[in-house]
């Protein structure tokens, strides 16, 4: 069979076509189709392609913490925690997995290291904040770090709402001192009593 | 200079001819959403539109569907402009139809500026500098019975202000990408690839290629929308051809990719009229035009038409006013309403006013300064009074559990783009009349299962790099209260 393709453009061909061949079976490919068959709804395939991007030093720590996640909304806390747990400790930035680490060792028990955690979460993304004081209201020293990030950011009247709520469930302890505190900076700087701002 | 920069007539049929087709497709895919999209039972009432500030302040455009947005009115006004398309087409009193497609397209535009997309004003655009050429000489019942056609070419300012149409578009979405993904990480595509409801599976598997790959296809990007133009500006009609051929390209692989409706397909039938007449020399050019002229000779025989006087050449008058001097005035006003906006000039207001007027206001900011990091798609939550719960969008029963993609078919295009601009504006009302909308729609076809309540949420979340998968942040957008 004749071809019509001369030999120094079927030589190009082939070089791109290896060239494209590499890309798509390198270790990024892997985490490319976990997200693909993630947001298709297909765990079992997506798991499977985070476990081959975990065997390569480049993509190790994405694929942990995608593995994680997966585990995590699958309700398998157990298996969720040691990606999760080593994903955090090579990008300890990534708010959300230290929100799941959170939540993990609350469902443990373990509170003082899932106050920790959130903590660390709220100051990396304050809404995570107002994610947790949702299902965990009680929790006075998450509220006390949300209503400091809140001011960090600049939403004092949002703060203050928040550092009401401390005053008023402490009953004049450390925490209570701390908001009072904060609350009159915030009134200092504002000159005004400070209304509550209701989040949209 | 003719020779070099002359539009071949045959080239500027073909473009009126594909013009027309597409003008065709455009007001048929529009036709099942007519009612709401256009009229007062629908998602935006003329009224409330001209009573809303906000959407282009002290701007009152003009439209034939503000005399009334009645549903028999605005279908005969589609039916009158799917005529003008398709006698546009088939080059039956090409002025007359060109025009009055263009007046029934950017009567649509105004009348409802939330659905419209780059295609559309693009469309519009090329209609308008397309009515100022001779596009109607050849390959259309108009032109002289019995001629084949030649080697002709036409040269005038808006031979010219056509040809440069078809470079801004590229030019000035290259300009304004100044953002870090396109200048600095060339990480744009890598984003643009995660924009959901926006990319196809292909698209999906061109992230396999990695994060190298798509960062030498975001500098390709660039260097082709800067380059490629410059080609279609050579005198050489080799260099021309391959101008051509590239745009033609780079759309056929944005077709692959994503899914931006008619955008990429007029993209590529904008440049057909540039196809320099040595395409038409060719075999597969006297093939086709061999082809053409046999139709149309056919056609006009068989409708019986009555030979017209009509030559190539125009007279006097058209020359002078038609090809050069009413052009050349909108061309310049566009141009400089279009540089100006791009260097933050102070405008003039009553000139960009009458800019949008006439269609000419464009912008061709896709994707820039840089790439939205943020990712989703929309659903309206619904619960009717048996307790069912559902998405209005998509009629069926609300997805439950993680995050899903939804894309949505190419008719529904139009929905999407108008869910992208409530989202842009993040007017209450608007969001509410939208909800209205689908409420009504349910219990008209539900009369015993009413909705009594309504969400409409919008499930983003964001593009991390390295295939990191973004956290959610589902926003409401608005609540139907009945």
């Amino acid at each position: 069979m004749s071809s019509s393709v001369r030999p120094s453009g079927r030589l190009i061909l082939v070089a791109l076509f290896s060239l494209l061949g590499a890309g798509c079976f390198g270790p990024e490919s892997y985490l490319a189709q976990g997200n693909s068959a993630y947001f298709r709804g297909d765990t079992a395939e997506a798991a499977q392609q985070y476990r081959r991007a975990l065997d390569f030093e480049s993509t190790a720590n994405t694929a942990a913490l995608n593995l994680g996640r997966l585990y995590f909304e699958a309700g398998d806390l157990e298996k969720a925690e040691p990606y999760l747990r080593s994903g955090s400790n090579e990008r300890p930035d990534f708010a959300l997995a230290r929100y799941q680490l959170a939540v993990i060792d609350r469902s443990r028990g373990e509170l003082e290291s899932a106050s920790t955690e959130i903590r660390k979460a709220i100051l990396l993304d304050p809404d995570f904040g107002r994610i947790w004081l949702q299902e965990f209201p009680e929790d006075r020293r998450a509220r006390l770090s949300y209503a400091r990030a809140l001011h960090r950011l600049g939403r004092p009247e949002l703060a203050a709402g928040e550092y009401r709520k401390v005053m008023a469930e402490g009953q004049g302890d450390v925490m209570a001192v701390q908001a009072s505190r904060a609350l009159e900076k915030i009134q200092s700087v504002t000159g005004t009593e400070v209304s509550e701002e209701h989040d949209i | 200079m003719r020779e070099a920069y002359g539009l071949d007539f045959r080239s500027l049929a073909i473009l009126r001819i594909s013009l027309g087709l597409v003008l065709v497709f455009n007001l048929l895919q529009r036709a099942p959403d007519l009612v709401a999209h256009y009229t007062s039972e629908g998602v935006l009432p003329a009224s409330i539109e001209l009573s809303l500030a906000g959407l282009e302040p002290g701007f009152r455009p003009w439209s034939l569907f503000y005399l009334t947005d009645s549903p028999w009115f605005v279908g005969l006004a589609m039916l009158l402009g799917l005529m003008g398309s398709l006698a546009l087409t088939l080059g039956y009193r090409t002025v007359v139809a060109g025009w009055l497609c263009w007046i029934i397209l950017i009567s649509l535009h105004h009348r409802n500026p939330l659905l419209l997309n780059s295609g559309d004003i693009y469309l519009l655009l090329l209609l308008f500098w397309g009515n100022f050429l001779p596009w109607g000489r050849v390959f259309a019942l108009d032109a002289p019975p019995h001629e084949t056609p030649t080697a002709k070419s036409h040269l005038s300012i808006a031979g010219l202000a056509y040809l440069f149409q078809i470079c801004y578009v590229y030019w000035f979405a290259a300009l304004p990408r100044t953002g870090p993904s396109w200048q600095v990480s060339q990480d744009a595509l890598y984003k643009v690839l995660h924009q959901d409801g926006l990319i196809t599976r292909v698209g999906e598997r061109f992230l396999y290629l990695g994060q190298d790959w798509l960062a030498f296809l975001t500098w390709s990007t660039m260097v082709f929308e800067i380059v490629g133009p410059f080609l279609l500006l050579t005198p050489f009609y080799q260099l021309r051809l391959l101008g051509i051929a590239s745009i033609i390209g780079f759309h056929a692989g944005l077709i692959l990719v994503m899914q931006l409706g008619l955008f990429p397909w007029i993209c590529i039938l904008a440049v057909f009229g540039l196809w320099p007449s040595q395409v038409w020399a060719t075999l597969a050019g006297r093939w086709l035009q061999e082809r053409l002229t046999t139709a149309f000779h056919s056609l006009a025989n068989l409708l019986s038409r009555a030979p017209r006087k009509r030559t190539l050449e125009d007279s006097p008058a058209e020359r002078v006013l038609l090809r050069n001097l009413v052009p050349g005035f909108f061309f310049l006003l566009s141009t400089y309403g279009l540089v100006g906006d791009q260097f933050g000039w102070d405008q003039s207001q009553r000139m960009l006013h009458f800019l949008r007027q006439a269609g000419l206001h464009q912008k061709w900011r896709m994707f820039s300064p840089d790439v939205n990091v943020i990712s989703g798609w929309d659903s309206v939550e619904a619960v009717t009074e048996s307790g069912q719960v559902l998405d209005l969008i998509t009629g069926s029963a609300y997805p439950q559990g993680g995050y899903q993609r939804r894309s949505l078919p190419f008719v529904e295009r139009r929905w999407t783009e108008y869910s992208a601009t409530l989202r842009r504006y993040r007017s209450e009302p608007l969001t509410e009349l939208y909800l209205r909308y689908l409420v009504t729609q349910w219990d008209r076809n539900n009369p015993d299962n009413k909705i009594v309540q309504a969400t409409h949420i919008w499930h983003a979340r964001v593009v991390r790099e390295d295939f990191l998968l973004g956290q959610e942040m589902p926003q409401i957008l608005g609540r139907y209260r009945p």
